[in-house]
């Protein structure tokens, strides 16, 4: 087999799975600044504004795997079937690990649309508590984009065990990583859904959501650490 | 490159069991805790005063509905490290 | 890229035992340490009743972390742990802050660089090798080399030893705190779940209780995703910057990247390092 196959084929996957959360999770965002412009028409610079903010950051899964994409693409030109399996699960890690992310990005995007369509007032606290609920919940893309440059870089010597390792370490980061950044966004949206009603409880509100964000991520730490065992002792 | 043997093909397989038992195992306590957190969220925004008995009851919540992750944490590494 | 694969490490014996140590991690833990320790001196040299901007820089953190201690643990259970807690907190907050640093030095150096060549044509020379790999090299003989040259700092907390130890550290005060409040009887009794009674001589059958091996396994892997959140979240971030500014070197992408996963992924996990810490200390109190 072809390693130049192989690095395409990482690209593809990387890519291909990697656009699906963040297109939902935007598209999302979307449909709820259009529902609060249905509300509100006078505050459509503000929901224009949010929505913008809101769909940047959630792309971020999606850019993340395309960088790894152009990174499979340009620099991998590493010699011998085990660097083929590397690019590949490269690939399989970071494309199937921004899906959760990319989707959960989007949730509280949306209900912070909500709550501008009901109280524009609300829309700076707002702002700050979806940036913050997003921006937490790209943990699980940044592991599995740690997880697959990981993957990457490594040359290791030939055998079948590893191979099967390799690959189980890319299923275990990339599909470990749904769940979690799913899970993360739906901290994060009923948060922005309390912001929205009472923006003076906003504090311990962050303080509880970033609390429930972390324990949500403990099974994606799991995962990091299965596919590191998997990568570096077995 | 040698050929296959029998048992290098088992403990093979048993390390690409071992990374999609994890993989799969924590999509649903992800979603699961997630929910947890979210609805207890909600519930600090109604009633803020209640904020300690709330994030207990969140907290041993979630390390409830995380059992099923340790469950194929367990079952992982058995298959890396047992099989 | 190398500098992911590229690990300095000093190996000696002690008794028979094989140790290694990475030195720079070393050194930089050392350094987070003599800082922390100044600036505590700093603060509280001269206490007044009206603080100054310092005493109130101080004050602020410190009342932060005790509101949450307590609003968690209880008023008296609270006060006793606040120390530890604080320690903790701004210990792993300056350990994730402190990788900036050479970063914000070299972006100065290169700014101060570029406006120079701009106006005297002698302050360095761009190196242009395709868009992506466009770069301004600066002249040694210039007096802001040095903010280039600056040595390279590392996070202790990208390194899972420092993580680990911090995370045994609170997994200690927790059993030891929960053994001295409840006896030790009582604490055992809380690994045996409900199938098989606990109490009396029910509690010898803990070998045979499926729940007890259960309940040993969920406190030992709360350590390792409670020490492995914080080096995956540090070690996640540096790998971005690495690879965002392998692929644009010395642009401002980097720079933006690393004031988000430097600063606020920094004092986000510290402060999510430090909850969980209480947490689990609340969860066995």
């Amino acid at each position: 087999m072809d390693v130049m196959m192989c690095t395409v084929l990482g690209a593809g996957l990387a890519i291909g799975l990697g656009a699906i959360g963040s297109a939902i999770g935007e598209g999302y965002i979307a449909m709820n600044a259009m529902g609060a412009l249905g509300r509100q028409p006078g505050a459509s610079q503000k929901i224009l504004r949010l929505m913008i903010i809101g769909q940047a950051i959630t792309e971020t899964a999606a850019i993340f795997a395309l960088v790894m994409a152009l990174v499979l693409l340009f620099g991998g030109n590493g010699e011998g079937t085990m660097k083929a399996v590397t690019y590949i699960a490269a690939g399989i890690a970071i494309g199937f690990g921004t899906i959760g992310s990319g989707f959960g990005a989007g949730l509280p995007g949306g209900s912070a649309l909500k709550g501008i369509g009901r109280n524009p007032q609300n829309s700076d606290a707002l702002t700050v508590q979806m940036i913050i609920g997003q921006a937490v919940t790209q943990t699980s893309t940044i592991f599995a984009l740690t997880v697959s440059m990981i993957l990457f870089t490594l040359s290791p010597e030939l055998s079948y065990l590893k191979m099967a390792a390799l690959i189980g370490a890319a299923f275990a980061m990339g599909f470990g990583a749904i769940g979690p950044g799913i899970g993360d966004g739906i901290v994060a949206k009923n948060a922005n859904e309390a912001v929205g009603k009472s923006p003076q409880n906003m504090g311990l509100l962050t303080r509880t959501m970033i609390i429930g964000q972390a324990i949500t991520e403990t099974t994606d730490i799991y995962s990091l650490v299965v596919a590191l065992i998997l990568i570096f002792v077995v | 490159m040698e050929l296959i043997t029998g048992e290098q093909f088992v403990k093979g397989l048993a390390l690409l069991a071992a990374g999609i038992s994890m993989g799969f195992g924590a999509v649903g306590p992800g979603i699961g805790e997630g929910f947890v957190a979210g609805k207890a969220c909600e519930a600090i925004g109604r009633r803020p005063d209640e904020q300690a008995l709330i994030t207990k009851t969140m907290i041993i919540g979630q390390a409830i509905s995380e059992t099923t992750g340790i469950y194929a944490l367990v079952v992982s590494l058995i298959l890396i490290f047992v099989v | 890229m190398d500098k992911l694969t590229h690990v300095p490490i000093i190996e000696f014996s002690v008794m028979g035992y094989n140790v290694s140590l990475n030195p720079v991690i070393f050194l930089m833990t050392y350094l987070v340490i003599a800082v922390l320790v100044i600036g505590a001196i700093a603060v509280t040299r001269r206490l007044k009743a009206v603080p100054g901007t310092l005493q109130n820089f101080g004050e602020i953190l410190y009342e932060f972390i005790e509101d949450v201690t307590v609003g968690t643990l209880g008023e008296k259970d609270g006060k006793s742990f606040v120390p530890l807690i604080f320690t903790i907190f701004i210990f792993v907050l300056a350990a994730n802050w402190i990788g900036i640093l050479p970063h914000i030095t070299q972006f100065l150096g290169m700014i101060i660089g570029v406006i120079h060549h701009a106006f005297t044509g002698n302050g360095g020379e761009w190196v242009i090798d395709g868009i992506m790999n466009t770069q301004f090299r600066p002249n040694p003989h210039t007096f802001y080399y040095g903010l280039f040259a600056f040595p390279e700092f590392q996070e202790p907390t990208r390194s899972i030893n420092t993580d680990l130890a911090l995370g045994l550290i609170v997994f200690a005060v927790v059993h030891i705190n929960a053994v001295r409040k409840n006896g030790f009887l009582d604490y055992f009794r809380g690994y045996m779940g409900d199938i098989i009674p606990s109490h009396g001589f029910w509690i010898l059958l803990f070998p045979i209780n499926p729940f007890f091996y259960l309940n040993v396994i969920s406190e030992v892997s709360s350590v390792v995703s409670h020490s492995f959140r914080l080096f995956g979240n540090i070690f996640g971030g540096f790998m971005i910057l690495v690879i965002v500014s392998s692929l644009v070197k010395y642009m401002l992408i980097p720079v933006g990247l690393l004031a988000f996963f430097g600063l606020f992924a920094g004092v986000v996990q510290a402060f999510v390092f430090t909850m969980l810490a209480i947490t689990y200390i609340g969860q066995k109190n």
